[in-house]
């Protein structure tokens, strides 16, 4: 109730103002003729079946979809998407992704039984996030980083991660070059990376789809749907199930990531960095506080 | 306080349809190139998705304390629900569009937003791609790993 007059004052007031976010996406039409033409030109090639021996690697149309859109940014004679569009892909980006979300907030209604029953699973596979520790944290050693390690590792970082580093470590430190660098290479090879890895998962044997369906939702939402698309077009009868665990697995670590990096993937990252390099002291008390 | 607040407009909710618009006629002809649903089939399916998606940006905006996303999977969860008089109708023309028609334009908009990153990406080096890589894939491994142990032992 209270929000609703809220809502109506701010009509009002906003009727003159010019700076909120932007009011006319829709009309760049040169940008959205270039999508258009980029989606159905990738939906056109279709998927590309690589087999490599008892595995294939599936390449779906998104990757290249987002190779041409990336591909017209960068190719210089084309004028018309450069930073302006590129700022606009942003918030349409989102709207986008909510189309997405609808889709699969329905099509996840009939697997909604298995889904409820693994709830816990979906909750706890969160804190795989930390896996990242182990892994990233000693190979970033070893290539010689030094305290942007701590950023490039402690987590899988997507935007609350960023929040995290710039709060305690300033954006002029190590940590957050590190962190920044993880959340690009993230951003660019994210879709590629999910729309190959899990797939060979399943078809080793080593994850079932289910498995593989909530990991692929632990980071951002292009993440999440390259690796659902390849699932799904390899196991079609379970769209539904593996749409749920995949959405809500996102969602849930969406709601947890800055809690789980804060609370525990953060401290253990600076403890694991201290031992490793083997300057204990000084930087694990960094750490705590 | 109010600042703080999302503020919602008409125009801006004209804005959100429009875009909508848009993405949906990417969806349908992708939808039509890839799974061979006719275009006219497809329209219903694309106008609640539509309808819905808008729905939830202004819920998104007017109670922001919920994530936009999550207002939208619980709308298109209830209005699929049997307690929905025209769940089966959603749920119908719904299936009708392809999860994977309408994934290129999203990752085609994705492709553009993320060629501001280029720059700063070329100065990165091949030790940040490396361990970015390897961070995704720990992630990745043991958070399937744990769910694959719980689906087995439950």
């Amino acid at each position: 109730m209270n929000d609703n007059n809220v809502k109506e004052e701010n009509i009002v007031v906003n009727e003159n103002e010019k700076e909120m976010e932007p009011t006319e996406l829709w009309k760049d039409w040169k940008l959205h003729i270039a999508m258009f033409v980029c989606a159905v030109v990738a939906q056109k090639i279709g998927i590309i079946n690589i087999p490599i021996g008892p595995v294939s690697l599936m390449l779906m149309p998104l990757i290249y979809a987002m190779v041409f859109g990336l591909a017209l940014y960068l190719i210089k004679p084309i004028k018309f998407i450069s930073t302006k569009q590129s700022e606009e892909s942003s918030p349409l980006l989102m709207l986008a992704v909510m189309f997405l979300c609808v889709k699969m907030g329905v099509t996840m209604i009939p697997g909604l039984a298995s889904i409820m029953s693994a709830s816990a699973i979906l909750v706890i596979q969160n804190i795989g996030n930390l896996g990242t520790i182990f892994l990233a944290l000693p190979v970033a050693i070893l290539l010689g980083c030094k305290r942007e390690a701590v950023g490039l590792s402690f987590a899988l970082s997507r935007e609350p991660g960023i929040a995290i580093i710039t709060d305690k470590y300033g954006a002029k430190s190590k940590e957050f070059q590190g962190v920044m660098a993880c959340y690009i290479v993230g951003t660019i090879f994210g879709p590629v990376f999910f729309g190959m890895i899990p797939g060979l998962f399943v078809d080793f044997g080593w994850f079932s789809p289910e498995a593989t369906a909530m990991a692929v939702g632990c980071g951002s939402t292009a993440m999440m749907t390259s690796g659902l698309t390849v699932l799904i077009a390899k196991f079609p009868e379970l769209e539904s199930q593996l749409t749920g665990f995949a959405m809500i697995s996102n969602v849930i670590s969406g709601l947890l990531a800055f809690y789980l990096s804060l609370f525990l993937a953060l401290p253990i990252t600076e403890k694991c960095y201290a031992l490793l390099t083997r300057r204990k002291a000084v930087k694990a008390e960094k750490g705590e506080k | 306080m109010e600042a703080i607040k999302k503020k919602i407009t008409a125009k801006q909710i004209l804005n959100w349809l429009l875009c909508f618009i848009i993405i949906g006629i990417i969806t349908i002809v992708c939808n039509f190139i890839g799974y061979d649903t006719g275009i006219v089939d497809a329209i219903p399916g694309i106008i609640i998705l539509i309808a819905l998606g808008t729905v939830g940006m202004i819920l998104g905006a007017v109670f922001p304390k919920i994530p936009g996303t999550l207002w939208v999977v619980i709308i298109a969860m209830l209005s699929g629900a049997p307690i929905f008089p025209f769940s089966d109708a959603v749920i119908m023309y719904t299936n009708k569009i392809e999860l994977s028609a309408i994934v290129p334009a999203i990752l085609a908009y994705a492709g553009v937003a993320i060629g501001r990153d280029w720059k700063s990406f070329k100065r990165l080096g091949w030790r940040a791609v490396i361990i970015g890589c390897i961070a995704m894939l720990g992630t990745f491994f043991f958070s399937g790993l744990i769910a694959e142990i719980g689906l087995r032992l439950f």
